[in-house]
């Protein structure tokens, strides 16, 4: 008791006047400070692209080639680290008709387009052909690629379609908010999707709008076609069947959670998950679900999933705890989990890419930015940086 | 916990505000700083009448501290003594800005939460909300767009920083009490100008939606200073030590005689 007046009658003592005012605001923005999310370096969700023998790996502030068999580094673009540069979000786009060896596109969240001109062989140093500079938001989905043109949707709620071969701006749309998804290109129409609630048709030579459909929520996964349809998700936890031909919606699926990993379609079944971990697998012809009930894998699902060559595990990335979950297709059982590291996970909020006998994941907030895993056993084979 | 307690309650009824008023982002952060600010008047009222009346009394402890310069220990207990007397207690303002502050941290993080600057911001976002509330998910992202601003990025003509300079150095300047002591008052002096300043940076480096709630908060802040003047105001105490100091009841009436006087004045 002793202790505890001598501390009050101390503390009396320093209170005394103005003070404690002058005490608590600093405090305070301590406390602000320690609560503003600002500096340090931007994260991402990386995007690779996986083309025959080689990577194209695009997080933090630069896209790396890497050789696909043994994840040995070939380049850099940019060749030196650069403030002001990236993060990239979207996946490098390879238009491989393009120029001498193709042409590689990547987006950052600087609101750049890069493209650059592969050389002969993967290890050669690409040169950076044009840059577009012309949007106003970031760039976090990738573009397509049709014909000679290349469009991509922007942070600033445009749609933008530019030249390959010099980078010019040929058209433009105007959503009503940010286009965070790849744009999905039929016949002779371009379907994009924005947070502002909508699906819109664009005329793919002009830009022009041709309809339009309302969701109940923002949409950020991707678009899928298949067989006269497109296959969407939205932040209201629905899943949308839209008949391109009668131009609405022809059936829909309320899921447990928001949907924003984009689905995989595999002959007649579309595999999808939602934030909430709950992982659904869609026969689409008689719409009806294969398994008895989701497969919840216990963890934030954002990421696309991927699926083994012969079809029988579908690979899910776990977002918070940084690993993959392999699910049986056939029963919704799940099978194994990869990538534990319980001292430092990581998280995995990039898709999963399968690319014949490797599959590879990127995961963030730790030092290896790319794995790759053996299917079916899991053996990590590589992985980039190395773990120190 | 803190999340759980302060932070989620506070982006919820955000949501909520937002859905009710026509989905307008600024409105739903203005009304929010409003109903919370509100909200912690009587708390911020209670607190700035006891730091008034240990402002009034600051001279008896000057002399306190005069005379008992060289014994730390018996200047703490006639302290005590005289607190307890007069019915005040020292820290009586603190624990009510102790409630305060994390609601007002909540606010502010909730802000940050729910305007998502970036998709790794956004993913953070669904764990946040109510569930049971099945529209609020159709709400996200929130409309970001207001006059010339972007609520997600900094204002980008400075409008808003200057604004919110100006409004914190005033209610900074209002706050501030008048001492006698000349260490406090440069201390005060250099407040009144940080704080603004301060506020005014992060104003211009993080989301303009931020920078909204700033002003608000400021302004909200003034409008209170000005319809409970009396609970800020210092009349300054006789310099001389009374020979006996005033009780709490009669402490209370001079405070509830100031009105009548000021009136009887005009």
């Amino acid at each position: 008791m002793r202790i505890w007046r001598q501390l009050a009658n101390r503390l009396v003592v320093s209170m005394d006047g103005p003070k404690p005012l002058r005490a608590l605001a600093v405090v305070f923005v301590l406390i602000l400070l320690v609560g503003c999310q600002g500096g340090g370096r931007h994260e991402s969700w990386p995007g690779l692209l996986a083309t025959d023998g080689t990577l194209y790996a695009a997080n933090f502030e630069r896209v790396q080639a890497l050789n696909a068999e043994t994840g040995r580094a070939y380049w850099s673009f940019p060749a030196e680290e650069t403030r002001g540069v990236g993060p990239f979000y979207a996946t490098p786009v390879l238009a491989a008709d393009q120029g001498d060896n193709g042409i590689l596109l990547i987006a950052g969240f600087d609101s750049t387009v890069y493209a650059l001109a592969l050389g002969e062989t993967p290890a050669e140093r690409p040169d950076e052909l044009w840059r577009f500079t012309g949007a106003g938001g970031q760039y976090v989905g990738a573009g397509v690629v049709v014909d000679d043109l290349y469009v991509i949707g922007n942070g600033d709620g445009r749609v933008y379609a530019l030249s390959i071969e010099d980078g010019s701006r040929v058209w433009d749309f105007t959503t009503r908010d940010r286009v965070w998804t790849v744009p999905v290109a039929v016949d002779d129409t371009l379907y994009v999707t924005s947070l502002d609630h909508r699906l819109y048709a664009l005329d793919i030579e002009t830009g022009d709008l041709q309809w339009q459909l309302r969701t109940q929520g923002a949409v950020a996964t991707n678009p899928v076609y298949a067989d006269g349809y497109l296959w969407i998700g939205d932040f209201s936890s629905t899943l949308y069947q839209i008949d391109l031909e009668s131009r609405e919606v022809a059936w829909s699926f309320q899921a447990e959670d928001w949907l924003w990993s984009t689905p995989l379609m595999n002959g007649n079944v579309l595999y999808f998950a939602d934030v909430g971990g709950n992982v659904y697998a869609l026969d689409i012809e008689n719409r009806s679900m294969i398994w008895d009930a989701p497969v919840n894998i216990g963890d934030v699902v954002r990421g696309q999933p991927a699926l083994s060559t012969d079809g029988g595990l579908l690979y899910v990335p776990g977002y918070e705890t940084g690993v993959i979950r392999a699910i049986d297709t056939t029963t919704g059982q799940l099978r194994q989990t990869w990538g534990a590291v319980p001292e430092n996970p990581g998280r995995l909020p990039g898709d999963l890419v399968m690319n014949g006998e490797r599959l590879y994941a990127m995961p963030i907030m730790i030092p290896v930015r790319v794995r790759a895993y053996v299917p079916v056993t899991g053996d990590l084979l590589w992985a980039i940086p190395e773990a120190e | 916990m803190f999340d759980v307690v302060v932070v989620r309650p506070i982006l919820n009824v955000l949501l909520l505000f937002y859905r009710l008023l026509g989905r307008e982002t600024v409105l739903a952060i203005a009304m929010v700083t409003l109903v919370l600010r509100l909200a912690l008047t009587p708390l911020q009222l209670k607190q700035q009448t006891s730091m008034k009346r240990q402002q009034e009394m600051a001279p008896k402890m000057e002399e306190l501290k005069k005379k008992y310069k060289d014994d730390k220990e018996k200047l703490a207990q006639e302290q005590m003594r005289i607190y307890k007397e007069a019915g005040i207690n020292p820290l009586g303002g603190c624990l009510s800005m102790v409630i305060q502050l994390p609601l007002m941290i909540g606010l502010y993080q909730a802000i940050i939460r729910v305007l998502a600057t970036t998709p790794l911001q956004l993913l953070a976002l669904p764990s946040d909300l109510y569930r049971w509330i099945p529209t609020f998910s159709a709400l996200i992202p929130l409309r970001s767009h207001f006059l010339w601003l972007d609520l997600g990025v900094p204002d980008p003509f400075y409008i808003l920083p200057v604004l919110v300079v100006i409004t914190a150095w005033y209610y900074q300047k209002l706050l501030t009490p008048q001492t006698s002591d000349s260490q406090s008052s440069a201390m005060n002096k250099q407040m009144t100008i940080m704080m603004p300043l301060m506020t005014g940076f992060f104003a211009a480096t993080f989301a303009s939606g931020l920078a909204i709630y700033f002003l608000i908060s400021n302004l909200v802040g003034i409008l209170q200073y000005f319809l409970f003047r009396r609970h800020y105001t210092v009349t300054p105490a006789p310099s001389a030590v009374p020979s006996a100091l005033p009780t709490k009841r009669k402490a209370d009436r001079i405070t509830k005689q100031r009105p009548k006087q000021a009136k009887s004045k005009s």
